[in-house]
């Protein structure tokens, strides 16, 4: 099968900055790469728009090597983080700009038939942004590249632009490549996330999966995760038991041996509350801990409590329901119980 | 002390108002200004001066633009040395610039020589009028379209480009028309600067003569009478550049 787009041993070197090298290959539907600012995303985008010329390695385009390919003959829509339209023109001549004569369908998709006339400084930042989108499927592209096409919006207005935005590219059957610092739209909007820092891709793959299960505590501080520590592994027969600042717990994964130095962590849904009296749940059992509730803050439909341990701090969510009935006060001395199957654990990583 | 400090800012602001007071003093002691502007001298050098300022502001576009636009964008070494070239002029002295460039198209100069036998006379002629004008003037248009061509968002050619835009048509449909404002600015600078070129216009062609060289001439036969109606007339043309820069600076769209 003809790989759609296909990035080999790409390398680029800006300063002290480096990117790559990299090896990645993308599907049709979303893929978001997400990573802090400074991480290379908008390099690695350039590379594959023609702006930005790599020092090494080759770039194919459903089977066709457009590495030595200037901008324009690449047939790539790139949405600019503050969409670049073109201020000495209106929205028509912007969105035809590429000599597109029926772009009706894209108009009408958008939603946007009713600015054609207007200047660019007369719109909004969503309808810039709608504007900017249709000039670059305009062109009919094989790939779709957005940078950042959320970041200059208003905050209250996102999310629905974001739903808003997942349907129109739902539309379109190509490769489509969202860069963003923003966990939450990269799991909203993808199919697939790459995690990249300081110019290397960390973990590439389905949204879930690195959501359920990231490769390293980098990945996992990247998708969100609060509960994150260290231990060492002293039983590997069946189970995995882990001895960490609190004791020993026990966690389902099989991939490691005894001595082995890991990570681990898990989600703050999967921190459960023990009651008194109530028989132990069989996927709690070897993980109960003693703490105190440290601070609380209500999130929709549920707490958000933190606890600290002897020693380390975790954090808890807490359903509405249970959190009035048990009345988890500030202070007060609670027991915790971590799901073993929820249990993520990572080889450990020593440079933080 | 106190109130005096606070005036000093207008100092210097009188004394350069002084040569249009002067032009108004002279203005109507001036009787025989439509003697001399209805005379043929003033009226061939009237319009020596228009058609050598109009060549050469095209050639200064013509040449000054793309090299602006180079200077932009690309970053290459001895760029520095490149930009002292192009700002050296407006340093210069110009009729320094006119003695130097006298020693190589003038008749003596390689250059020159090459010319004459070819029957082509660059000195004392329209073309040596022109010559020294771009020599001396074209640097206010390359300096002004690169600051233009420097501020444009390199993400609006970048997004041309992606649209299917060669190169050059980024270039006409892009960067030039956000960069008109400056280069306007520019080409009306370059055609005031070459209409008003004494120093090395003086050197390479001493006649025909411009509308500068012939105030001068008037000047040295008699004195500040003479001279008034020319400099009256470039004084006004002054006026009018200034006003059409500071037009285009206010008018949105430009």
């Amino acid at each position: 099968m003809v790989k759609l787009l296909e990035l080999k041993k790409i390398e680029k070197r800006l300063g002290n900055f480096r990117l790559g090298p990299m090896d990645m290959e993308f599907e049709r539907g979303i893929t978001s790469i997400l990573g802090p600012s400074g991480s290379g995303k908008t390099t690695l985008l350039n590379i594959i728009a023609g702006i930005t010329r790599q020092d090494n390695g080759r770039i194919f385009l459903n089977g066709r090597d457009i590495t030595d390919q200037s901008p324009e003959k690449r047939q790539i829509g790139y949405l600019f983080q503050d969409f670049a339209l073109f201020p000495h023109l209106n929205v028509r001549e912007n969105l035809f700009f590429s000599g597109n004569e029926n772009g009706e369908r894209i108009i009408k998709l958008l939603e946007i038939e009713d600015l054609l006339d207007r200047r660019i400084d007369e719109l909004s930042g969503g309808e810039m942004q709608r504007v900017a989108l249709g000039r670059a499927l305009m062109r009919n592209p094989e790939v779709l590249l957005l940078d950042e096409p959320m970041s200059g919006l208003d905050e209250s207005r996102r999310k629905r632009m974001l739903v808003e935005l997942e349907q129109i590219l739902r539309e379109f059957d190509i490769p489509i490549i969202y860069v963003t610092h923003n966990r939450k739209e990269a799991l909203i909007l993808s199919d697939r996330i790459a995690i990249i820092s300081e110019g290397q891709i960390l973990q590439y793959g389905d949204s879930e999966d690195i959501f359920e299960r990231p490769v390293d505590r980098r990945v996992a501080r990247f998708m969100g995760a609060e509960n994150i520590f260290r231990g060492i592994v002293t039983s590997a027969e069946g189970l995995t038991e882990i001895s960490w600042e609190e004791g020993t717990l026990i966690a389902d994964e099989v991939e490691f041996n005894p001595g082995d130095v890991v990570d681990f962590c898990i989600r703050p849904e999967y921190v459960m509350i023990v009651r008194e009296g109530k028989p132990l749940k069989e996927n709690l059992a070897g993980n109960v801990f003693t703490g105190k509730i440290i601070t609380k803050v209500r999130t929709g439909g549920a707490h958000e409590i933190v606890v600290k341990l002897r020693k380390e701090y975790i954090t808890a969510l807490v359903p509405d329901h249970i959190y009035t009935r048990l009345s988890l006060n500030e202070r007060r001395k609670i027991k915790i119980g971590l799901r073993r199957d929820k249990i993520h654990v990572m080889p450990a990583l020593f440079r933080t | 002390m106190m109130r005096f400090t606070r005036y000093i800012p207008l100092i210097l602001l009188v004394y350069l108002l002084l040569p249009a007071v002067g032009a108004l003093f002279l203005l109507p002691s001036s009787e025989n200004i439509v003697d001399v502007i209805a005379g043929d001298a003033f009226r061939a050098s009237f319009r020596n001066s228009l058609i050598t300022a109009g060549i050469s502001t095209t050639v200064s576009a013509l040449f000054g633009i793309p090299l602006a636009y180079f200077l932009a964008r690309k970053s290459i070494k001895g760029k520095g040395i490149i930009e002292a070239i192009v700002i050296s002029p407006i340093v210069l002295p110009p009729i320094v610039t006119g003695l130097f460039l006298l020693s190589i198209l003038g008749p003596g100069g390689p250059i020159g020589m090459v010319a004459d036998k070819a029957g082509i006379r660059i000195t004392r002629s329209l073309a040596g009028i022109i010559l020294a004008q771009i020599a001396v003037a074209s640097p206010f248009v390359v300096i002004m379209a690169k600051t233009a061509f420097e501020e444009i968002d390199r993400k609006l050619e970048y997004a041309s480009r992606l649209l299917g835009k060669s190169g050059l048509e980024t270039f006409f449909k892009i960067s030039l028309p956000l960069a008109k404002r400056g280069i306007t600015a520019g080409l009306l600078m370059c055609f005031a600067r070459s209409l008003g070129e004494f120093g090395a216009t003086f050197m390479m062609a001493y006649y025909p003569r411009t509308m500068p060289v012939y105030l001068y001439v008037s000047f040295l036969s008699g004195g500040i009478e003479r001279a008034a109606p020319v400099a009256i007339v470039l004084w006004i043309f002054g006026l009018l550049f200034i006003f059409l820069i500071r037009l285009i600076e206010k008018t949105p769209g430009w």
